[in-house]
C-alpha cells in the first residue's frame, strides 16, 4: 500500500468542498436572478402587463396600436448626431418604454417613439445647453417679470394677453361616466402643442375600461377677470399622448406629464414658453407657478403663485408654491433666471400632503426630450379656432 | 477524529449557506412590509384625512372609484374629487360606536365618510387614491333620507324632456324648465345629466319614498341637487346628484 504525498488540497479537503459549493451556489443564484429580471421587464412589457401591480389592464389589450409616423418637422430627423451621456440615465435601463401612447380625434390609439439620447444631443447642438428658449410673437406685449416678493398667490388680471401669461392655457376635458366636466392647466411649448399632466388625459386606475378623457380644448391666456377673457380663441385637440411609463408602470408621479397636439397653430399668436434642465437639487430657487385654481371663480381666473424650490429627486421636484385643484399642468419656472427667462423647469401635478410641499415632474430626461421634439411640431390639419362669445 | 469533526462542521456550514442563498434568491422581490391592522380610532393613520359625503359610486367591472364631496360645516360641499382605491385599502364602518371591518362593497351614496390620502392630484375635480376609509354613518337608502335633507337643492323646475344619452349608455339627459333658481344659478332652463342608477325620491308629506329614474315623466315638478354646483361654468355638462319629485 503506497501513500502519495498529501497536497494542499488533500490537506484541506473541507476547504476545497466549501469553495466548490460556493462557486456552484453563486452561479445558480446569478442565473436565477438573470432569468427573473429579464422576465419581469421584457416579457411583462410585451404582454402589456403592469410592472407594479396596477392598473390591471393595459391599453394594448383594449385598443389596436396602429402605425404612426412622426411629423415631417420632427427635429430628430433634422439633427442626427451621435449619442452622448447628458442627463441622469436611470430610466434608460428600459429604453423600450421611452415612448408615448396617444389617442387621436377619431379614437385611434397610436404610438409615438422618442429617442431621448438623440433628441438631447440635438438640443445641446442647437442651443449649447439643455434648454430651449421661449418664443414671443412680434407685437405681443411682454409683461414685466415678477419681482421676488412674499410667497402667495396673485391675480394675473389684464396681463393675461401679455407674454408669458398668454402662453398659459386652461384645458377643458370631460370624462365618463357622467359626463363630468373637468379642467387642468396647460402651457404652449410650440405653435401647435400644449403640455399638461398625464392624469388630466389618462387614468386607468379608476377607469380601467375607459381611461382616456374626451373633448380636450385649450384656451391660451384665458381669464374672465380680464377685459379680454379669451384673447386668442381656443383650439380643439387632434391627438394627445402620455408616456408609456405612465400607462404601464402604475401611473408614477415622475411621469405625470403629457402633450396635446392641437388642430391649429394658436401658439403663433400666444407665443410659447421655453424649458430648462437644472443641475442638482435646485433648492432655494425662487419660483412662479401659473394656472387656474378652482377656488378662484371655479378655475375661470388665471393666478400666479410665488414660492421656493425645496428639493428635487432625479425626475421630480418639490416646492412650496400654493396650489389647489385645477393647477395640474401649470408651468413652474425660476424668476430672474437671465439665461433662459420664462423657461419651465417643472410641470405641476400634485399636492404632497405632508407639510406644505407641492411638486411635479422636473424637466429632465424623457420630459426634456419630449419638449424639444414638440417645440417643432406643426399641426398637420388646420381647423378654424373656436371663439367664446 | 479531528478531521472528521472538521468535515461534519464544514458540511453543516455549507448546507446552511446553500439554503440561505437559495432562499434569498427566491424571495428577494416578495418582501413585504406588514403593518399591523388598526383596530381602534387611536391608531395613527398616515396621510391627511378629508371628510365629506359619498356622492356617486362607480364600483363595477368598468370603473373603480367614487365621486367624493368634501364638506365644510355650514357651507355644504366645498369641492369634489374622484377617489380610487388601492388593492390593500382598508375599510372600516362605525356601527353603534364601534368600528368594524367593512369592504369596498359597503360604500353607498350619501354616506358621511373620512378618507386618508398621501397626495392629491390637482386637476378639477381633484384625483386621489385612498388607503384608509372610515364610513361614519348610513347612506341615503339605508337611512331613507335623501341628501336633499342635508344639502339645499340647487333648482326646482318642470321636466320638459327625458332622453337617452348617446355617448354614455348609463346616463339620461333631462331637460328642465326652471321655476325656482338658486342664489347663484340663474338659468331658465338647462339640460342635465342623470345616471340611470342615481337616486330619485318622491316627497310624501314629511317623508320620502324611494323611486327610480324610470318613474320620472315629463311635466313632473322636481327639486334637483347638482353633483357639482361649482362647475356651472361648463353648462354643457351639468350633473344631477339627486332628484326629488315634488307633489
Amino acid at each position: 500500500m503506497t501513500m502519495k504525498n498529501p497536497t494542499v488540497w488533500d490537506k484541506n479537503g473541507p476547504l476545497r468542498f466549501v469553495i466548490f459549493i460556493l462557486v456552484f451556489t453563486l452561479t445558480i443564484t446569478l442565473i436565477f436572478a438573470f432569468l427573473r429580471s429579464s422576465d419581469s421587464v421584457d416579457s411583462m412589457a410585451k404582454k402589456g402587463q403592469t410592472l407594479s401591480g396596477s392598473p390591471n389592464s393595459s391599453p394594448q389589450n383594449l385598443y389596436p396600436i396602429v402605425g404612426y409616423s412622426p411629423p415631417e418637422e420632427s427635429s430628430a430627423e433634422l439633427y442626427p448626431v451621435e449619442t452622448p451621456t447628458l442627463v441622469p440615465q436611470s430610466t434608460s435601463m428600459i429604453p423600450d418604454f421611452h415612448s408615448f401612447t396617444g389617442i387621436t380625434v377619431d379614437g385611434s390609439i397610436v404610438q409615438q417613439n422618442i429617442d431621448v439620447s438623440s433628441l438631447l444631443a440635438n438640443l445641446i447642438l442647437q442651443n449649447g445647453s439643455l434648454q430651449g428658449q421661449p418664443y414671443i410673437p412680434e407685437g405681443l406685449p411682454v409683461a414685466p417679470e415678477v419681482i421676488i416678493g412674499p410667497d402667495g398667490r396673485y391675480a394675473v388680471g389684464n396681463s393675461n394677453s401679455d407674454f408669458p401669461y398668454s402662453t398659459v392655457a386652461r384645458i377643458n376635458w370631460v370624462y365618463y361616466p357622467g359626463p363630468v366636466a373637468s379642467w387642468c392647466t396647460g402651457w404652449m411649448v410650440g405653435r401647435s402643442t400644449v403640455i399638461t399632466s398625464a392624469h388630466c388625459l389618462y387614468d386607468a386606475i379608476k377607469r380601467p375600461d375607459n381611461p382616456w378623457v374626451y373633448d380636450v380644448t385649450a384656451f391660451p391666456g384665458y381669464n374672465i377677470a380680464s377685459n379680454q377673457a379669451v384673447p386668442f380663441g381656443s383650439c380643439n385637440f387632434l391627438e394627445y399622448f402620455v408616456p408609456n411609463l405612465w400607462i404601464l408602470n402604475g401611473q408614477p408621479k415622475e411621469y405625470d406629464f403629457g402633450y396635446i397636439r392641437l388642430g391649429c397653430d394658436i401658439g403663433n399668436k400666444s407665443g410659447y414658453l421655453g424649458y430648462t434642465f437644472f443641475e442638482g437639487s435646485g433648492a432655494g430657487k425662487f419660483l412662479q407657478l401659473i394656472g387656474f385654481p378652482q377656488d378662484k371663480s371655479f378655475g375661470n381666473e388665471m393666478w400666479l403663485g410665488l414660492g421656493s424650490l425645496l428639493h428635487s429627486d432625479e425626475l421630480f421636484t418639490y416646492y412650496d408654491n400654493d396650489t389647489v385643484g385645477g393647477n395640474s399642468g401649470s408651468p413652474v419656472w425660476e424668476i430672474g433666471y437671465a439665461a433662459c427667462p420664462s423657461c419651465v423647469l417643472a410641470v405641476h401635478s400634485r399636492e404632497a400632503i405632508f407639510g406644505s410641499e407641492n411638486g411635479g415632474p422636473r424637466v429632465a430626461d424623457l420630459l426634456l426630450a419630449m419638449l424639444f421634439q414638440e417645440s417643432y411640431y406643426v399641426t398637420r390639419q388646420i381647423f378654424l379656432p373656436l371663439t367664446i362669445k | 477524529m479531528q478531521t472528521s469533526k472538521q468535515n461534519s462542521l464544514g458540511g453543516a456550514l455549507i448546507f446552511a449557506l446553500f439554503i440561505a442563498l437559495l432562499l434569498v434568491s427566491c424571495t428577494v422581490d416578495k418582501i413585504t412590509v406588514h403593518t399591523p391592522a388598526p383596530t381602534t380610532t387611536a391608531t395613527v393613520i398616515p396621510g391627511r384625512m378629508l371628510s365629506g359625503l359619498v356622492l356617486k359610486v362607480y364600483i363595477n367591472p368598468q370603473n373603480r372609484f367614487i365621486l367624493f364631496g368634501v364638506t365644510e360645516l355650514g357651507k355644504g360641499i366645498r369641492e369634489i374629487g374622484t377617489v380610487g382605491f388601492q388593492n390593500d385599502s382598508q375599510f372600516w364602518k362605525l356601527v353603534n360606536g364601534r368600528e368594524i371591518r367593512a369592504s369596498i362593497a359597503d360604500l353607498a351614496v350619501g354616506q358621511p365618510v373620512e378618507m386618508w390620502f398621501t397626495e392629491i392630484l390637482e386637476s378639477y375635480p381633484w384625483q386621489g387614491t385612498t388607503h384608509y376609509v372610515k364610513i361614519l354613518g348610513p347612506g341615503s337608502i339605508e337611512s331613507n333620507a335623501p341628501l336633499s335633507t342635508l344639502l339645499t337643492p340647487n333648482i326646482q323646475g318642470v321636466i320638459t324632456s327625458i332622453n337617452e344619452y348617446s355617448r354614455d349608455t348609463t346616463a339620461l339627459q333631462l331637460s328642465i324648465s326652471v321655476t325656482q333658481p338658486s342664489d347663484f344659478l340663474f338659468i331658465e332652463g338647462a339640460t342635465f345629466f342623470l345616471g340611470k342608477n342615481d337616486l330619485v325620491w318622491e316627497r310624501s308629506g314629511a317623508d320620502f319614498i324611494l323611486r327610480s329614474t324610470a318613474d320620472l315623466k315629463t311635466g313632473m315638478t322636481v327639486s334637483v341637487l347638482l353633483t357639482d354646483p361649482l362647475n356651472i361654468q361648463s353648462p354643457e355638462y351639468i350633473n344631477i346628484q339627486e332628484v326629488v319629485i315634488e307633489p
